[in-house]
């Protein structure tokens, strides 16, 4: 963090100039030193304000500059921002060369604020802020350039554009953008602007963890914009209307790349390699596309022809995808180093945490572990016919796919077991809420201690009764074991779903890969790179257990770095993850922001299939928006782009 | 409802209402530039922006919903100066040629720029020169540096035609509205439509006036059975300069077709027909009107005295007070014989309407209501244009499914939820099987059970199993599967069906009793089409007409009056001027010159859409009114009326006592608002034994013939629009559609010769490969010149089986 010589920020003055570096006001926001590598940042101007660190920034050219960038980015869709900016740019540019004139600050201000209070969108509504703030703070620069007729002196910028919701979105899919495209009707335009971001459309649609919603704007006033919605509408949109997406072969170099897991790390790497003209051949262990996607999440929640079109897509742009060819027994790393220019391990964790309870190794029948259990059952198997009674352990997303799917394969009574409360699963509110309506029966503030069996097959669990103490380090309450509160639950099916690791029995010799202590692929995480050079990972069996999207984002971001290896060049983040990662320190989202609008309007829900009817059968739940609904909740999107600048010489 | 305060106001609001709509319908007005009651919000002018008690911000009225307890401003010093900082940046590259401009005197710019007092601009905002470019369609002027990119020509492009032509293009200063999808382009017009200033100018009129200089009359347009309402825009009593249309004027809000908007000029035309005329030693000569009365009354009764019928033939694009004059002197000869072209299509409608007792008539906007649509046989394209807005308005406001059945790509099909490709002639086969699995399904409407013939219906189904279906129409299960569905679990449904069903006798009854079967009668919409503007009218006068050919063709019948009608433009021109030939006497009556005229005795001008005063039945069964535009009286009308009074006494004097005498028959009744519409019928509800279907025809290929009915004003001998329809390649000229599968399998390329043969002809065309259209198929869209493709047909087929050869 550097220091701040001067900030307006969201409305809050720190003001240092000309004061000893030991009476510097403490810092309300924080601003990484370095942009990048030997360009430290001298000043940030962006929608809340201006940040100034260096006192050698030319404020007049800084704010022409900036104001340069908002009528570039400025849309057309509105027109105070599309020509007042522009007006506001042709006087700035007199001032800044030297021939302003009196008078011209006034009327920079006075088209400023008309523009600030009637654009469309935040890019005309925030774009004038800093220069409003520059001229309140900053006058006698102004004032000087215009009677000296003095030329401001050019210094060196970096600019990007972003949104809250954007800027949390770990495949930075271009939110607003393709919320806008369905909002003018524009669906294959929306599915378009998606697929720069992701191959995976449909399958985030569905059972993305949307950090974007939480980052919404519009919460601020009445209710975040349902963004994942609108991207299932889209993918949709598509299948509805049998449009053949356009997707020819790109290939073009003779360079190969074999990617191990067609699941959404593979998919997403291959995506963007073939896009680069890439040959890539992806090797999946199962018949279909999807991996933990595929056999994790039930058919109820994301339909499987969802990512076997998703995989079709992706292999019609170019990539080979060789169906039940499993590594470690069809094909060694070693072999493919032999063929293949690099290599992409995204082999997911597929393997099941133990519970550290009593009994849980000796392979009782009617034990199984969540993930096991959930593809079984969607390779169409009923992983134990004899069990009637199910319990599953555990409060995650794979808990409610078991305990719903249970359901679904005819076992009509069914527990859940979790050591906290309700507040605290971390599961999806919407799938613990559509557990409940099927019937599932919660046990909470209990976890389970010792298994019951007979004759080697589970006949009940021992739990033992918890209490909420202090808080752990991820925030939530510690649960506390209650003494001699032990009781026991019957039952023919135990399922522990309390997380996945990775399972390394697909590399011949494990120790060739450093690992990091949590078991996962150790990668330089500027290069996705693994201690072995030319073979890169990401995805779960990178970070861990991870949200979808993440692996996703990541899949792609190392697609990048594999093309930079093939290229010979020096791996190096691109300019937009650096942005991404600097839009992660100053925060673009301020939940207590007054938006000073009305609001007054509510999301669109989807149609669920009735609980009775839909908890026997594994049809999708929801029905997708219908066109008109799905153009009503993007007309809610308040297009929050905002442009952020930093000077770095 | 929702209650606010608007200018201290205190009104209500339906849920979902935007401020501006509250306010107007209030009789508040808030300026906007942008907005367009057609249109879904643009918010790009900001002009309408207002301010919330108790929000920092103003907003824009377009945009923002009303909210319970809100109170709103919509004029204070600050929003004042606001607007007119807007329009002053508008104004900074908006040249002042309003002298030149078409739209000066009704351009909203000025209005605006005249109530905001916008006295002088003293700002810049440099950009690049906007020079003349050229646009999507011939038929439009685009003036690039009078756009005010306020976006509405781009919006209307996409959501009323569901065309991707217009885009906007560039950013910041530099973003301009650009026709980046030229091949897509109709040419309907509705950008032009909705312009709010000059950007966008009709390109046609070789004249043009401005708006003090005109008369303005509201009229029908007298293309298709839809009944669009347009404005004729009329210079000094005798030059039509353009058409209007507003978004007041229903059914089609001011939405037209490139025929409707365009296609008016040929009422300019040069070589309307003037006098009467009389052939004498072989040429035709002028004469009097009462000449040409009296030579045909004698000839009309001479036929009778030789003991020989004669034969009327009456347009379905005449009124139904010509019609009735027609009917009229034809019932003055108990031998004659009367038919009209409506016949081929309407005829069959409404007698199957009758058969089964189901009442004819329906409202357009209810389509906005339906889940489903099913268009079957339809292409709403060259025809009917405006029945696809609908279907589109109803997918924007209401997410209804689309189900397009058709063996041709049509309007609708890009936007279709399924698309089921059944070979012509075989939709019986898919209607019986979708109506056995809704009984097998229990998916139908129980009430239909009480309907009359239920049993005989149901049990006749039997025979049509999904196999036999999917193998005869040519169709994959899937799709069968999934329209099933759609159909099956709609909760409203519309079915709108076209030539292609009628074509067939089994597969129209086959489909209007899937229809029974459903409840569309009680709840959801049967809406049949129809192809020209008073089709419905004519056949609900001329009840059982006989068919063109059979009067042209018939050797008994010596000699024939066609009035606005000629038999070369849909029959095989060959058998018909064979026909012609032995007719001993033939009167036309048209506004422009056609093939008849060849072979007429008399000819006698009649008037067009223009001229005339009187009524259409369009094809939703309500009346639609023909506003005289310029001039004293249609002689057509005139003709009719000296020549019945001629022959016995005069029952009508004048156009208003002809549509009386609609009244008194129970032809027309008067509804509850006052409206014109067909007399209801009040027959019992009845199941039709479908007829078993065609025999599957000898020859490989099918050939569909597309716009057999267009106006022959537009284009038949001559072409009478200048500017109206042939220039937009997309949409018109003549041109033999071919799969790339069969061309592949032909070795067929584009432009290559091919040989149609036929039972009653060969025909050599160019083919040109379409894709999407169905293997086996072979599509031939008509305009001018179409003797050629004719000779193919033996009567007025929709289909005709032939073969096909390269070469």
């Amino acid at each position: 963090m550097t220091d701040i010589i001067f900030s307006s920020w969201q409305g809050n003055i720190i003001d240092n100039r000309g004061k000893a570096k030991e009476a510097f006001a403490p810092l309300t926001v924080k601003l990484p030193a370095e942009f990048e590598k030997g360009s430290p940042v001298k000043a940030f101007i962006g929608w809340d304000g201006i940040i100034l660190c260096n006192e050698d920034v030319d404020v007049v050219d800084m704010s022409l500059k900036y104001v340069e960038a908002v009528q570039k980015e400025s849309c057309g869709r509105c027109l105070p921002c599309r020509i007042g900016s522009k007006v506001i740019w042709s006087i700035l540019k007199n001032i800044a060369g030297g021939s302003g004139k009196a008078g011209d600050l006034e009327k920079i201000s006075e088209t400023a604020l008309t523009i600030r209070d009637g654009s469309k969108c935040q890019i005309g509504q925030t774009g004038f802020i800093p220069l409003l703030h520059a001229f309140e703070h900053f006058r006698p620069q102004f004032e000087r350039a215009i009677t000296e007729q003095k030329k401001a002196r050019q210094g060196e910028y970096r600019v990007s554009v972003t949104a809250p919701c954007m800027s949390v979105c770990p495949t930075q899919l271009d939110i607003p953008r393709y919320v806008e495209d369905i909002g003018e009707g524009r669906f294959s335009d929306s599915l378009a602007t998606i697929r720069e971001n992701t191959c995976l459309a449909g399958t985030l649609g569905r059972v993305c963890v949307r950090p974007c919603e939480s980052n919404c704007r519009r919460a601020n006033i009445d209710e975040a914009i349902s963004i994942k919605y609108l991207k299932r509408f889209a993918a949709d949109y598509e299948i509805e209307k049998n449009i053949t997406p356009p997707a020819d072969n790109k290939i073009t170099s003779d360079k190969k790349v074999a990617v191990i897991g067609a699941g959404p790390a593979g998919l997403s790497c291959a995506y963007y390699l073939v896009q680069m003209g890439y040959k890539v051949t992806v090797f999946e262990k199962l018949g279909e596309p999807g991996g933990m996607a595929a056999v994790g999440i039930p058919d109820y929640r994301l339909p499987r022809t969802i990512l076997g079109g998703e995989g079709a897509f992706v292999e019609a742009l170019g990539a080979e995808i060789r169906y039940n060819v499993t590594l470690g027994k069809d094909i060694t790393i070693a072999q493919l180093q032999k063929e293949y220019n690099a290599i992409f391990v995204g082999v997911g964790a597929h393997g099941s945490s133990p519970m550290g309870v009593d009994g849980e190794d000796k392979g009782y029948n009617g034990f199984i572990a969540g993930v096991k259990y959930l593809l079984d059952i969607n390779l169409g198997k009923d992983p134990y016919p004899e069990g009637k009674k199910v319990v599953v352990v555990g409060g995650g997303n794979v808990a409610m796919d078991c305990v719903r799917s249970s359901f679904r394969i005819g076992k009509p009574d069914v527990h859940l077991v979790y050591r906290r409360t309700k507040t605290e699963m971390p599961a999806d509110p919407v799938e613990i809420r559509e557990a409940e309506e099927e019937g599932v029966n919660f046990h909470y503030l209990c976890n389970p201690k010792r298994i019951i069996e007979k004759n080697g097959k589970v006949t009940g669990v021992e739990c033992i009764r918890m209490e909420l103490g202090e808080p752990d380090q991820s925030g939530r309450r510690r649960p506390v074991p209650v003494p001699d509160s032990e009781f026991i639950i019957d039952t023919d099916i135990l399922i522990p779903a309390i997380g996945q690791v990775v399972d390394f029995s697909c590399l011949e010799k494990k120790e060739d890969f450093s690992l990091t202590k949590w078991n996962t692929f150790q990668v330089n995480q500027e290069t996705f790179e693994t201690s072995i050079k030319g073979i890169f990972s990401a995805g779960d069996c990178e970070t861990g257990p991870d949200v979808l999207v993440r692996a996703c984002g990541n899949g792609k971001r190392a697609a990048w770095k594999i093309d930079e290896y093939l290229k010979g060049e020096e791996p190096k983040p691109r300019m937009s993850e650096k942005f991404v990662r600097f839009f992660g320190d100053v925060k673009v989202y301020d939940k207590k922001e007054n938006l000073g609008i009305v609001g007054g309007t509510h999301r669109h829900h989807l149609k669920t299939m009735e609980p009775e009817i839909r908890k026997w059968v594994f049809d999708e739940v929801e029905d997708g928006y219908r066109t008109n609904e799905a153009i009503e909740e993007a007309s809610r999107c308040l297009r929050c782009y905002r442009i952020g600048m930093i000077a770095v010489g | 409802m929702i209650r606010l305060t608007i200018d201290g106001k205190e009104i209500q609001a339906e849920e979902g209402r935007t401020i501006l709509e509250a306010a107007r319908e209030n009789g508040i007005s808030i300026p906007t530039l942008c907005h367009h009651k057609n249109l879904l919000p643009i918010g790009s002018c900001r002009l309408c922006i207002v301010e919330i008690a108790g929000y920092e911000k103003p907003m824009a009225s377009c945009t923002t919903n009303v909210v319970e307890g809100i109170s709103v401003t919509t004029q204070s010093e600050k929003l004042f100066k606001m607007r007119q900082e807007y329009l002053k940046f508008l104004l900074i590259h908006h040249p002042l040629d309003c002298p030149i401009c078409d739209a000066g005197g009704e351009c909203k710019l000025q209005d605006l720029t005249f109530e905001h007092k916008v006295e002088k601009v003293d700002l810049t905002a440099e950009r690049e020169t906007k020079t003349a470019k050229p646009y999507a369609t011939a038929l439009i002027r685009y003036s690039e540096d009078r756009c005010v990119l306020c976006l509405r020509c781009v919006h209307a492009c996409r959501e009323i035609s569901g065309r991707t032509v217009l885009a906007l293009e560039g950013s910041g200063i530099e973003a301009h509205m650009a026709p980046v999808n030229v091949n897509d382009c109709i040419s309907c017009g509705e950008c032009l439509n909705v312009c709010p200033v000059g950007a966008l100018t009709e390109q046609s009129s070789p004249l043009k006036s401005r708006k003090w200089q005109t008369e303005r009359k509201t009229t029908t347009c007298p293309h298709c059975g839809f009944g669009c309402s347009l404005v004729l825009d009329v210079f000094e009593d005798r030059f039509i300069t353009k058409i209007l249309s507003d978004a007041d004027n229903l059914p089609n809000k001011g939405s037209l077709c490139v025929m409707g908007r365009f296609g008016y000029d040929f009422a300019n035309h040069d070589a309307r027909v003037k006098t009467p005329a009389i052939r004498d030693n072989g040429t035709m000569r002028t004469c009097e009107l009462t000449e040409a009365v009296e030579t045909t009354a004698a000839a009309l009764t001479r036929m009778t005295k030789e003991g020989k019928r004669s034969g009327f033939i009456v347009s379905p694009r005449a009124t139904n007070e010509e019609i009735t004059m027609v009917l009229q002197i034809a019932r003055c000869f108990p031998m004659s014989v009367i038919g009209t072209t409506g016949q081929y299509h309407t005829g069959k409608i409404l007698n199957s309407f009758r058969q089964m007792g189901i009442p004819y008539s329906y409202e357009y906007d209810n389509l906005s209501t339906c889940d489903l649509v099913v268009v079957a046989g339809a292409d709403l394209l060259a025809n009917n244009h405006l029945l696809a807005n609908k279907v589109r308005e109803a997918v924007k406001l209401n997410g209804a499914k689309v189900a397009v059945i058709d063996p041709s790509p049509t309007a609708l099909t890009e936007i279709a939820d399924v698309w089921l490709k059944t070979t012509p002639g075989t939709d019986t086969f898919l209607f019986n099987n979708i109506a056995k699995q809704l009984i097998a399904g229990k998916k139908y409407d129980t009430d239909a059970e009480t309907i009359t013939g239920f049993a005989d219906f149901t049990a006749g189904l039997e025979k049509y199993g999904k196999q036999e279906a999917l193998q005869q129409c040519g169709i994959d299960e899937k799709s069968l599967d999934r329209f099933t569905a759609l159909f099956s679990k709609a909760d409203t449904v519309a079915v709108i069906f076209g030539s292609g069903i009628t074509a067939h006798d089994e597969s129209m009854a086959a489909l209007l009793n899937l229809c029974l079967l459903r409840g569309l009668q009680k709840k959801g919409l049967i809406m049949p089409t129809s192809l020209q503007s008073n089709a419905v009218g004519a056949l609900s006068i001329l009840t059982n007409p006989t068919s063109p050919r059979d009067i042209v063709e018939n050797a008994g019948i010596g000699g024939l009056l066609i009035y606005e009608d000629d038999p070369f433009h849909y029959l095989n021109g060959v058998f018909t001027e064979e026909a012609m030939k032995k007719k001993s006497f033939v009167t036309v009556c048209d506004a422009l010159p056609t093939y008849a005229f060849d072979y007429a005795n008399i000819t006698i001008p009649t008037g067009t859409f223009a001229e005339k005063e009187g009524t259409f039945v369009a094809e939703d069964g309500f009346v639609r009114k023909v506003e005289r535009a310029r001039g004293n009286a249609s002689m057509g009308f005139e003709f009719l009326k000296m020549l019945l009074n001629k022959l016995c006494g005069g029952l009508y004097h004048s156009e208003q006592e002809a549509l009386a005498g609609l009244y008194k028959k129970e032809v027309l009744s008067e509804d509850g608002s006052g409206k014109g519409r067909l007399f209801p019928r009040t027959e019992e509800i009845r199941f039709l034994i479908s007829p078993a279907a065609d025999a599957k025809p000898a020859r490989p290929f099918t050939l569909v013939m597309r716009n057999i009915f267009l106006n022959h004003h537009l284009s038949d001998k001559v072409v009478y629009s200048k500017t109206g329809f042939l220039n937009n390649p997309a949409i018109a000229g003549n041109k033999l559609f071919i799969s790339p599968e069969d061309a592949t399998a032909l070795t067929i390329a584009e432009g290559d010769t091919v040989t149609l043969e036929s039972d009653f002809g060969t025909a050599q065309e160019r083919a040109s490969i379409k894709k999407g259209l169905k293997q086996g198929v072979v599509e031939y869209r008509m305009s001018k010149n179409r003797q050629n493709i004719l000779k193919l047909a033996g009567g007025c087929e929709k289909h005709i089986p032939v073969t096909v050869k390269k070469g």
